[in-house]
């Protein structure tokens, strides 16, 4: 099912409400020259989307979290010895498709007693030692990975990486659930001198809570606990 | 369906399993290299388990060229399928020393080439293996054989070729033969 996400133009509107910001229809034209809280539209959009960024990024780098798969997909196909496109957080999962026929790629296979000596064995599997090559129809070397930095060796005809990306754009991507503290977050910067009455300030600092208990990260790399062999 | 050497390596790796060894996945690869051990293994296990008869079963002759009484078997050790196994050589046969009390011409076996030195009966002819190599004697000449001997020895089969009865002794000697591995890897 396809999760709702915050809409900006409420969020800008409730923000409006809780700052007074509302600019004035002249206002694009006749700059006050006194002190006021109105802001622009534009002025008030980047704020409102740079706080939802913050959620999102927030959201895509916690493995675990349940809109985390909002920010996955697949990378482009990764060469053997290639470098993981860059991403958020930890790798969701590596996916290696075993033979070119495949019609899909499969979880890889993780062991922490698999060196990357192994994986360049097992890929030249001289004197075929170890039955069918590693790219070939029902070899048991297919699907094994190993990770050095950002570089990903593994078995297998092709690999591609689950990953969480985010990308700004001029709408809202958290999740309607979040609006509250993408209200909060976005007052935080929004707020002028004078603004910060005892009721805004408490919306701020729940917001900011939530948020950093949104960024505390409590579950292991999924994509490297053992993968137990089909 | 008869095994292959991956379904093989699966199968061990499910019996590791399932008695409780905390065996990682990627000691699946190393088994398959365990195969061609577990092979050779087998005739020996069917002789020790059901007899030589039934042994017989993965054993075949091979024809050894005797220059002087000696012939190598390195062109039978050394075939890619099914070559001899020399430590179960079981009978040699030579059609020079057939005989109305040897009407099979066999040699009976002695335990090194030195052995052969020895003066012996003249009613048997006799051999040694050693140096990978078949050493005869007959009448009490160590060069008077020629032409060829037959030698009848067991062979590591095929997996495909390996008995339905026999099957079951496969993973058996694979767990047998990876004890080092699980060792290595718990």
């Amino acid at each position: 099912m396809a999760v709702t996400r915050c809409t900006l133009a409420t969020v800008r509107g409730r923000l409006i409400a809780a700052v007074n910001a509302a600019p004035a229809a002249t206002w694009a034209t006749t700059i006050s020259s006194s002190n006021d809280n109105r802001r622009n539209d534009t002025e008030l959009d980047n704020i409102i989307l740079a706080a939802d960024a913050r959620i999102c990024q927030a959201r895509a780098k916690k493995v675990g979290d349940g809109y985390r798969s909002l920010f996955l997909s697949l990378s482009a196909s990764i060469a053997h010895g290639g470098t993981i496109p860059d991403h958020l957080g930890p790798i969701e999962q590596v996916t290696i498709k075993h033979v070119t026929s495949d019609p899909d790629y499969k979880a890889g296979k993780f062991d922490a007693s698999v060196s990357l000596a192994d994986i360049e064995r097992w890929r030249a599997n001289t004197g075929t030692r170890y039955g069918a090559n590693h790219n070939a129809a029902n070899s048991v070397l297919s699907g094994f990975y190993i990770r050095r930095g950002s570089q990903l060796f593994y078995t297998g005809f092709d690999a591609k990486c689950l990953l969480a990306t985010f990308t700004r754009s001029a709408a809202c991507q958290a999740p309607e659930t979040d609006e509250d503290m993408l209200l909060g977050l976005a007052l935080g910067d929004a707020l002028k001198e004078g603004d910060t009455g005892p009721f805004l300030a408490t919306i701020v600092a729940d917001a900011r809570a939530e948020y950093v208990e949104l960024l505390k990260q409590s579950e292991p790399d999924p994509s490297e606990t053992i993968v137990l062999a089909a | 369906m008869s095994y292959t050497a991956e379904t093989l390596a699966n199968d061990a790796y499910e019996r590791l399993r399932a008695a409780g060894a905390d065996v990682p996945p990627s000691i699946i690869p190393r088994l398959v290299t365990l195969v061609p051990s577990a092979l050779r293994l087998l005739p020996i296990k069917v002789r020790e388990r059901f007899g030589d008869s039934e042994a017989e079963l993965y054993r075949k002759n091979y024809t050894v060229a005797l220059t002087s009484g000696q012939g190598s078997l390195a062109a039978h050790t050394d075939l890619t399928s099914e070559p001899m196994i020399p430590s179960e050589i079981v009978k040699v046969t030579h059609p020079d020393v057939v005989s109305s009390t040897n009407a099979g011409g066999k040699l009976r076996q002695l335990g090194s080439s030195s052995a052969l030195d020895l003066t012996r009966s003249q009613e048997f002819a006799y051999f040694a293996v050693e140096d990978n190599t078949l050493f005869t004697m007959s009448g009490n000449d160590r060069t008077a054989l020629g032409s060829n001997a037959t030698v009848r020895a067991a062979f590591p089969p095929l997996i495909a070729n390996v008995k339905f009865s026999h099957e079951p002794l496969l993973p058996e000697i694979m767990l047998e033969l990876s004890q080092g591995l699980i060792a290595k890897a718990a």
